[in-house]
C-alpha cells in the first residue's frame, strides 16, 4: 500500500484480465485508444492488459477483433486479447475463433450475455465453450444479478468444459451479485471471479478471496469503459495478505492463461512470477 | 491534508457486513489510507427523522473534532416540523457546521424552488455549501433549481460515469455546480475536466462505507495533472467552501 501511495513500482505482476479499447455509446476519453490506455497503465503500474474491443459487444466481434489487433501492434507484451464472440452470426462465432487463434495474441474468449440479449445458456454459445475446453482457454463472461447473465446460470452452462476457466466477469455484479458468484463458484471449480465493478464495494477483494481463494480472484478494470485506477486501488487498499495480493493483481491470471495447449505459444509479459 | 466530502457514519438500517458502527471504526478505516478529515452524514437522519438526526449527529462525532465534520440533513419547513431556514443554519453555525445534505426522495419533497426555495435562499446568501446525491434528482430538476440560485454552491455527489455528456455544459453554465469523485470513474475525466474547467469543480469524496476508501482516492493520486490541482480535488476546495459559510 505505502509502495502505491508513493508511486514506486508495486515489485509483483499486474496483469489486468478485463480491459476493453476504443468509443463506446457515452463517451471515452482519448477515444479509448491503446495509447491511451498504456499511459494509464503506466502511470499506475500495470504490466499488461486482456483485452475485447468494445465493438465486440455490439454487432461485429471480428470488426473489434480486428481493430484491437491492429491497435495493439506497438506495443507487444503490453496487451493480450479476448476473441469477441457473438452467437449470432457463424462468421462471428465459431469461424472467428479458428482465424484468430492462429494468433499466439489471443489468451482468452469473451462472451458478452447482456449485449448480444441472449442467456448465456443458449446452445449458440456452445462451440465457444467446446473450443475454450479443448485448448484450455479462459472464458470471460460478463455476469450481472437476474436473467441471463446470472453466475449460476453461467456455472452451469460451463459445467460440461471443465477445462475451460470461466472467469465471472464483475463478479455477478456488485454487492448484490457477489454471493451469488460464490455459490456459483464453490459449486463449479471450473469458475473463478474477477474484481471489477464501478461499485467499489468496501471489502469486496477481502470477502471474495476469504470466500474462493486469491488463486480464483483475478485483478480486472474494464478499463477504458471506466479508469483503472479505482479497480487498482480496490486491491491493493485490501486487508489481504501481500502473497494474495500478488495472486490477485496477475499471478492467478498468468497461471490460468499458462494452462493452454494446442494452440501457437504465448508471448507473456516481460515481467512473470 | 485530505478531506473526504463524501461519507456516512453510524449505524445503517441496512448495513453490509464489516460496515462500521461507530465512528471510531469509521475514522480508522480513513485515516488507514491516508483521508485526513471527513465530512460526514448519519444513517439515522437519512433513514429515521432528518430534524432529530442533527442530535445523533453530533453525539456520533463528538469524540472526533479533528477528523469528522457535521454535515446534517435538512428538509424544509413547509410540514411544521422543522426549523425555518435561518432558525436552521444558526443552529448549524453554533456547531460549526457549515454544510448541509438534502433528500429530495428519500424525505418526501420534490426539488424545486418552490418547496425548497427558502431553505436554498438562505443557504445560497450565507454561502452554505449544499450536497445531494445523484439518485435524489432529475437533472431537469437541478437545472431548474441553479437557474434560481446562480450563487448556491452545491455539489452532487453519488454521481456515475456515464453522464459526461450531461454533465461537461451542467459545470460550463452553473459556476456554483461541483461534482463529488466517488463514483465519476469515467477514462481521463480528471485530466478533461481540469483541463477545460480547471479543478475547482470537483471533490474528493469516498462514499464510505458504501465504497472502499483507497480506490476512491487513488484515481485522485494518480491523475495526470499538476500538484496544486490535485491538492485542490483532495481536499482544498472543500476547505476554502466551509470556510465562506456565516
Amino acid at each position: 500500500m505505502g509502495r502505491f501511495q508513493r508511486g514506486e513500482p508495486l515489485g509483483v505482476l499486474v496483469f489486468d484480465c478485463h480491459a476493453h479499447m476504443g468509443r463506446w455509446t457515452f463517451p471515452v476519453f482519448a477515444e479509448g485508444s491503446a495509447e491511451a490506455m498504456v499511459a494509464e497503465m503506466d502511470r499506475l503500474g500495470v504490466d499488461a492488459v486482456t483485452v475485447a474491443h468494445h465493438a465486440c459487444m455490439a454487432a461485429s466481434p471480428r470488426v473489434g477483433n480486428g481493430l484491437a489487433e491492429k491497435a495493439i501492434e506497438p506495443w507487444p507484451g503490453r496487451f493480450f486479447l479476448y476473441c469477441g464472440y457473438s452467437p449470432h452470426y457463424p462468421d462471428e462465432g465459431p469461424e472467428e475463433l479458428e482465424r484468430a487463434f492462429a494468433d499466439p495474441r489471443y489468451v482468452g474468449i469473451k462472451l458478452h450475455p447482456s449485449t448480444h440479449e441472449t442467456a448465456i445458456d443458449d446452445e449458440r454459445y456452445r462451440p465457444a465453450f467446446e473450443f475454450a475446453h479443448a485448448h484450455a482457454l479462459p472464458v470471460l463472461v460478463h455476469s450481472w444479478t437476474g436473467g441471463g447473465t446470472r453466475p449460476e446460470l453461467i456455472g452451469e452452462a460451463a459445467a460440461d468444459f471443465p477445462d475451460a476457466t470461466v472467469i465471472l466477469g464483475h463478479h455477478g455484479g456488485g454487492w448484490a451479485g457477489v454471493e451469488e458468484a460464490i455459490d456459483a463458484c464453490k459449486d463449479h471449480a471450473n469458475l473463478v471471479c474477477d474484481t471489477c465493478t464501478s461499485e467499489l464495494t468496501y471489502k469486496i477483494v477481502d470477502r471474495l478471496t476469504d470466500a474462493i481463494g486469491a488463486d480464483r480472484v483475478l485483478f480486472g478494470s474494464d478499463l477504458p469503459f471506466i479508469a483503472q485506477g479505482p479497480q487498482l486501488g480496490k486491491v491493493i487498499y485490501s486487508r489481504i495478505s501481500d502473497e494474495d495480493k500478488a495472486k490477485v493483481l496477475g499471478g492467478s491470471f498468468l497461471s490460468i492463461l499458462k494452462q493452454r495447449r494446442n494452440l501457437p505459444p504465448l508471448s507473456l509479459p516481460a515481467k512473470t512470477d | 491534508m485530505i478531506f473526504d466530502v463524501n461519507c456516512m457514519v453510524g449505524k445503517s438500517g441496512t448495513p453490509r457486513p464489516d460496515w462500521p458502527a461507530a465512528a471510531d471504526e469509521t475514522v480508522e478505516a480513513l485515516q488507514r489510507v491516508g483521508i485526513d478529515r471527513a465530512l460526514v452524514s448519519d444513517y439515522t437522519s437519512l433513514q429515521y427523522d432528518a430534524v432529530e438526526g442533527a442530535s445523533y449527529l453530533a453525539r456520533e462525532i463528538d469524540r472526533h473534532p479533528g477528523s469528522l465534520t457535521g454535515c446534517p440533513m435538512a428538509v424544509p419547513d413547509w410540514g411544521g416540523d422543522a426549523p425555518g431556514p435561518t432558525e436552521l443554519l444558526d443552529g448549524y453555525l453554533a456547531r460549526d457546521w457549515r454544510a448541509f445534505r438534502i433528500y429530495p426522495r428519500a424525505h418526501y419533497f420534490l426539488f424545486h424552488p418552490l418547496v425548497v426555495g427558502p431553505l436554498l435562499e438562505e443557504a445560497q446568501a450565507r454561502r452554505f455549501t449544499v450536497l445531494i446525491n445523484r439518485d435524489q434528482f432529475e437533472w431537469p430538476e437541478l437545472i431548474d433549481v441553479l437557474s434560481s440560485f446562480s450563487r448556491l454552491k452545491l455539489v452532487v455527489c453519488n454521481e456515475g460515469y456515464r453522464e459526461v455528456r450531461t454533465l461537461l455544459p451542467l459545470l460550463k453554465r452553473f459556476d456554483g455546480l461541483r461534482i463529488e469523485t466517488s463514483w465519476m470513474q469515467q477514462f481521463g475525466l480528471y485530466e478533461t475536466i481540469v483541463g477545460r474547467l480547471g479543478a475547482g469543480r470537483l471533490l474528493f469524496g469516498s462514499q464510505f462505507p458504501r465504497f472502499e476508501p483507497g480506490a476512491s482516492l487513488t484515481p485522485v493520486l494518480r491523475a495526470d495533472i499538476k500538484d496544486d490541482d490535485r491538492q485542490r480535488i483532495l481536499g482544498d476546495n472543500l476547505a476554502e467552501m466551509l470556510a465562506e459559510a456565516h
